[in-house]
């Protein structure tokens, strides 16, 4: 039973979810008593690795020993800059057990924006695999002395996994209770820096419940994980879902290879997997036949998906594919469509999972009636706790008692829910978010440029990619390699533009539009882009 | 097709794929912000249409560097050869 008492307003709601676990190191631990032999996790490659329920408990209290080694203690922070590996499940899982909040960094991510991470964070410790050594050189010494930062080989030079097991029997596990801080999750802020979404144990333990039972996973229940576990639909729903029912993950280790995808899901005898909509288009692209037998279903969210796309891969793959929707606040899925497949409807992002409420209310807060389209509201057990420092943000998203997703919608007369757009300018480039301004403050560090602005445009693969139009000062030109050269080791590769469109060279732009109070009118930019791009 | 072919191939692949300006034999996918899923997949998709091989899928989880991923292209080309025989 979960105490209300201690609850946010944006996280009550009228439904009682029973939640059998305190914290997600009682979670494995039970389920590693239930079935200690049985198969958690298998990571295929060159050194493929298999780990029992106990073997991977082992070796993770042997992690969660190296860590109070090095002095860490419940209520500390740790950064986690790994591919998917079972170095990070490891760590993770150490950190969750002892009440140390993890907090991972994409590996993809420049190194002056993972320096960022690392010091709004207040990281007491920065561990990264030792192929990122380059990146992180290059922030060391501007790091506080404070920090511990550690390079990590993989297994078997694993440090950690030096220690005896001896030592493990001298450790001591602190109370963890359910609205402790679990998870930070950094995701696109509009300001350009990114914001640290906290996540407690209840919304890891309500959110992996919630998917365990909707799509009714046992311990037969086998998922491959090919999204970043420094997200939180690969942590939820590919690992602590599948785990909740005492199933098991196959994990690709690093960044996944899509032709690798059906002959893994042959090999293990997956049978759940989630994914973007922009990997379905790109297995779509793919002459590679589906052969298993296993694959009951796939989750997807976090893009739109298109009917025709949903409709291809079904008949052409027979795997159907449930569209859910979610955010990093809603710790990962807050609706999706019914299971099993008869009871979905195509089009919708489903219902609301149990263990929250949705709605859409105008900018009042007031709740519209069927079909009318306004913002979509959330509330309940896995709503985030809140954007770490952020005091503004935070009164302005989670008021009212409900989380404002800046994202806007309908419910139907039968209560689904529809995905319509985002309020804001943010762009989703193959299921990452992007905000302009973090490519635009990039841009205008270049001392030719005098304005900016970046706007996603669609791609048939990747849903949305980026695209910077730019004016230039008076007599100053610089060609768009230079520019595109310029924002490279600012910026992660996967946030940079595409395309660039030169304002100076166009006829029938003069400068980038903007609104009354100066704003940029990023509408009317894409409407010209749109229009141009037709012609 | 010997190494110096193979090399030269790949090189045009790289450059080409990953809008990188130098292709070096000690690069892994780690180290370069371009090589990203969707890059490494186009990368794979261009080899075997350049070299006219099939990867199987366990190679392909393991072709993350250009020193592994040579070293496939080596084993498929020699197997096409014996094939051809």
């Amino acid at each position: 039973m979960i105490y209300k008492n201690f609850l946010l307003p944006h996280q009550l709601i009228k439904n009682d979810i029973n939640i059998l676990y305190k914290n997600i190191g009682e979670l494995y631990a039970t389920k590693a008593n239930e079935t200690p032999d049985k198969i958690f996790l298998i990571c295929p490659g060159k050194q493929k690795d298999t780990f029992s329920y106990n073997s991977f408990k082992n070796k993770y209290l042997l992690v969660a020993k190296y860590l109070t080694q090095l002095g860490l203690t419940k209520g500390n922070r740790f950064n986690l800059i790994f591919s998917n590996s079972p170095e990070f499940l490891l760590f993770y899982f150490a950190g969750l057990t002892l009440g140390i909040t993890v907090v991972p960094i994409n590996p993809d991510i420049a190194p002056e924006e993972m320096k960022y991470v690392i010091e709004n964070s207040q990281s007491k410790a920065v561990f990264y695999q030792s192929e990122l050594h380059f990146k992180i050189e290059q922030i060391m010494n501007s790091i506080s002395s404070n920090v511990i930062v550690k390079a990590m080989q993989h297994i078997p030079d694993f440090e950690p996994l030096k220690l005896s097991d001896l030592d493990v029997k001298k450790l001591s596990i602190p109370e963890i209770e359910l609205i402790d801080e679990a998870v930070i999750i950094y995701t696109s802020g509009t300001s350009g820096n990114p914001k640290g979404v906290v996540l407690s144990h209840l919304n890891l333990l309500a959110d992996a419940k919630a998917i365990s039972e909707w799509f009714q996973f046992s311990t037969e229940t086998r998922t491959l994980c090919i999204l970043p576990l420094f997200h939180n639909n690969g942590q939820i729903t590919t690992f602590l879902a599948p785990l909740y029912a005492g199933g098991s993950t196959v994990i690709v280790k690093g960044k996944a290879s899509l032709i690798s995808f059906w002959g893994l899901v042959e090999k293990y005898k997956a049978s759940w997997t989630s994914v973007m909509a922009s990997i379905l288009s790109i297995l779509l692209s793919l002459p590679i036949k589906r052969k298993d037998k296993t694959l009951q279903g796939i989750l997807c969210g976090g893009q739109k998906l298109t009917k025709t796309a949903q409709e291809k891969f079904e008949s052409r793959f027979g795997v159907p594919i449930f569209e859910g929707y979610g955010l990093t606040e809603t710790t990962s899925f807050s609706c999706i469509n019914n299971y099993p497949e008869k009871k979905r409807k195509i089009g919708s992002i489903g219902k609301p999972l149990p263990i929250n409420e949705m709605n859409i209310l105008d900018k009042n807060g007031k709740e519209l009636g069927p079909n009318i389209e306004g913002e979509i509201c959330i509330r309940g057990y896995n709503v985030a706790c809140e954007y770490l420092g952020l005091i503004e943000k935070n009164k302005e998203s989670f008021s009212n008692g409900w989380f404002h997703s800046g994202d806007y919608g309908r419910k139907d007369e039968d209560g689904y829910f529809y995905f319509h757009g985002r309020k804001d300018s943010l762009i989703i480039k193959g299921g990452e978010n992007i905000y302009p301004a973090e490519l635009e403050n990039v841009i205008y560090k270049h001392p030719a440029v005098a304005e900016c602005a970046v706007i996603g445009v669609p791609d048939q693969l990747l849903g949305e990619d980026i695209c910077a139009f730019v004016k230039f000062n008076e007599n100053t030109r610089v060609s768009k390699q230079e520019l595109k050269d310029f924002c490279k080791d600012k910026i992660a590769a996967y946030k940079q533009a595409k395309s660039i469109i030169i304002i100076d060279e166009l006829k029938d732009l003069d400068e980038i539009p903007k609104g009354p109070t100066k704003k940029i009118l990023y509408r009317k930019l894409q409407k010209y882009y749109t229009n141009k791009t037709e012609i | 097709m010997n190494d110096e072919q193979i090399i030269k191939k790949l090189s045009d692949i790289f450059i080409d794929t990953l809008d990188v300006t130098k292709f070096e034999l000690s690069i892994t996918m780690d180290e370069i912000p371009e090589w990203d899923s969707l890059k490494h997949l186009q990368l794979l998709s261009s080899i075997e249409e350049t070299f006219g091989i099939e990867i199987q899928f366990e190679d392909a989880l393991e072709m993350i560097s250009v020193k592994s991923i040579m070293s496939k292209i080596k084993k498929y080309v020699a197997k096409g050869k014996s094939n051809d025989l």
